[in-house]
């Protein structure tokens, strides 16, 4: 032991460790590190390939293959020529409705689409890095949507990259009300649904109305997520025997733990304005737009 | 010829590495077992120090640190620091201390990897007082640790055969 720590190759762990803590502190003290922001350019072409490689093989096995190659043989007899590059641009074009439906059920959001590039092993409640950074204008906290509702929020930005952590983590602190009751709570993730793709509704009212089936919306009320974003649908009531609530499970509308394009909210109309004890009464987008809405009691939307 | 070997044997380790990491960042590539994927890049890095003597083995327990944190929080932190050391001291021990064979290398990289995972879970979740601290170890870093150590036998053999043949 006494032999290892006089050695020459001890000193030298001894500054690698010095370096490295150096780096952390640098890290530490700055918005967007310019050592993980290079780390990260670097690796941007390694996650963007894999990607690729799990978007093709996601989902299709050899009998599914065979049956659409043998359709698309058929395909490409007909159309010959105009079936080139046919599903490159159908791909293509179905994200882009998806974002121009977004746009057109949000006109006041700007919103920056963005691929899944890497999902992290170490990671259980499936937060993702997404290909936009801070040279796209993506900042800490904007939130982050699909047509199908909210996913989560920015939590780390580098110049190119940026990490999502998703509704499902216990960190996520979203204001919420049920679309039908009016009742509000706090979406917050737990260990108990996350492999499920579930999340909580906690810190609901005593006497709350809320039902299965019922749509989970975002209040607003605090500036961090626009008003009326889909958050999900209850799917139960459970009674926390701890703390003596009730507390409603949410399934949501999107497959968190699979989700491969997603759209970044950079800024929306009250982002930052903190609106006390009011709901804004603003038209919910695509199945939520015929629910009524009404002024409820506030909701607090926690980051 | 050494120069030329050693050259060839830590770029098929850097290789090694690149491909794990983005196996293991590729989303539904790796089988999920109950929730929980595989951290590679840990048996990695011990199966290369027990081969290698500690300034090497340093750097590619801090490489794989690297990779690690970054592709977890985009910021170098807790398994650089960890990697370079337990790299470093597996390194100095397998030159010094003991026969690098199978069992050797097993009872080191099982303990080294228990202890680098429970010593995240105290510091990232019992310590950030996460709620269901033990439900949360029972479903993930046990399960986690055991994917994991799966991967220790296969990725010794492997690195085994680089080091024979590019070895003199």
């Amino acid at each position: 032991m006494r032999e290892m720590l006089s050695s020459k190759s001890f000193k030298k762990l001894i500054c690698v460790l010095m370096a490295i803590i150096l780096v952390m502190g640098i890290s530490a003290f700055s918005d967007t590190s310019v050592v993980s922001s290079f780390l990260s350019s670097v690796t941007l072409g390694l996650q963007e390939v894999s990607a690729a490689v799990s978007k093709e093989l996601s989902g299709k096995s050899k009998k599914v293959l065979e049956a659409e190659n043998s359709e698309l043989s058929k395909e490409v007899t007909e159309l010959r020529q105009q079936l080139v590059d046919y599903y490159d641009i159908k791909e293509e074009n179905a994200r882009l409705w998806k974002y121009y439906d977004l746009k057109k059920n949000y006109p006041s959001y700007d919103l920056l689409p963005a691929s899944v590039v890497r999902r992290d092993p170490l990671d259980d409640f499936y937060s993702f890095t997404i290909n936009k950074g801070s040279s796209d204008d993506v900042s800490v906290g904007d939130p982050v949507v699909t047509d199908k509702g909210l996913v989560g929020w920015i939590s780390e930005v580098d110049f190119s990259t940026a990490r999502v952590k998703t509704i499902l983590s216990p960190d996520a602190k979203v204001g919420t009300l049920d679309a039908v009751s009016r009742d509000s709570g706090i979406v917050s993730g737990s260990v108990l649904y996350a492999d499920k793709n579930l999340t909580t509704m906690t810190k609901l009212p005593a006497q709350n109305t809320i039902e299965a089936g019922d749509m989970v919306i975002t209040t607003g009320i605090s500036g961090l997520y626009p008003a009326s974003l889909i958050v999900g649908e209850v799917v139960e009531l459970k009674f926390d025997e701890y703390d003596t609530s009730t507390y409603a499970v949410i399934k949501p509308y999107e497959n968190l733990t699979t989700v491969t394009d997603v759209v970044v909210i950079t800024a929306f109309a009250g982002q930052g304005e903190i609106s006390v004890g009011k709901v804004e009464d603003t038209t919910l987008p695509t199945e939520a737009t015929e629910t009524p809405t009404e002024t409820t009691s506030s909701a607090t939307e926690v980051e | 010829m050494e120069g030329r070997l050693k050259f060839l044997r830590f770029f098929a380790y850097g290789l090694e590495i690149v491909i794990l990491y983005i196996l293991s960042g590729i989303p539904g590539f790796l089988p999920s077992f109950l929730g929980n994927k595989p951290v590679l890049l840990i048996p990695v890095a011990l199966t290369i120090a027990v081969f290698e003597s500690e300034i090497p083995s340093m750097i590619i327990g801090m490489i794989c640190g690297m990779l690690l944190d970054i592709g977890f929080t985009t910021s170098v932190g807790y398994y650089t620091l960890t990697l370079t050391v337990i790299c470093f001291v597996i390194g100095y021990c397998a030159r010094n201390f003991f026969v690098t064979n199978f069992t050797n290398a097993m009872i080191i990289g099982a303990l080294t990897a228990l202890a680098l995972l429970l010593v995240h879970f105290v510091i990232f979740t019992v310590l950030a007082k996460t709620p269901d601290a033990a439900l949360y170890f029972l479903k993930h870093y046990l399960l986690r640790i055991v994917y994991t150590l799966i991967f220790l036998p296969p990725l010794f053999y492997f690195n085994r055969l680089f080091c024979s043949s590019m070895k003199e």
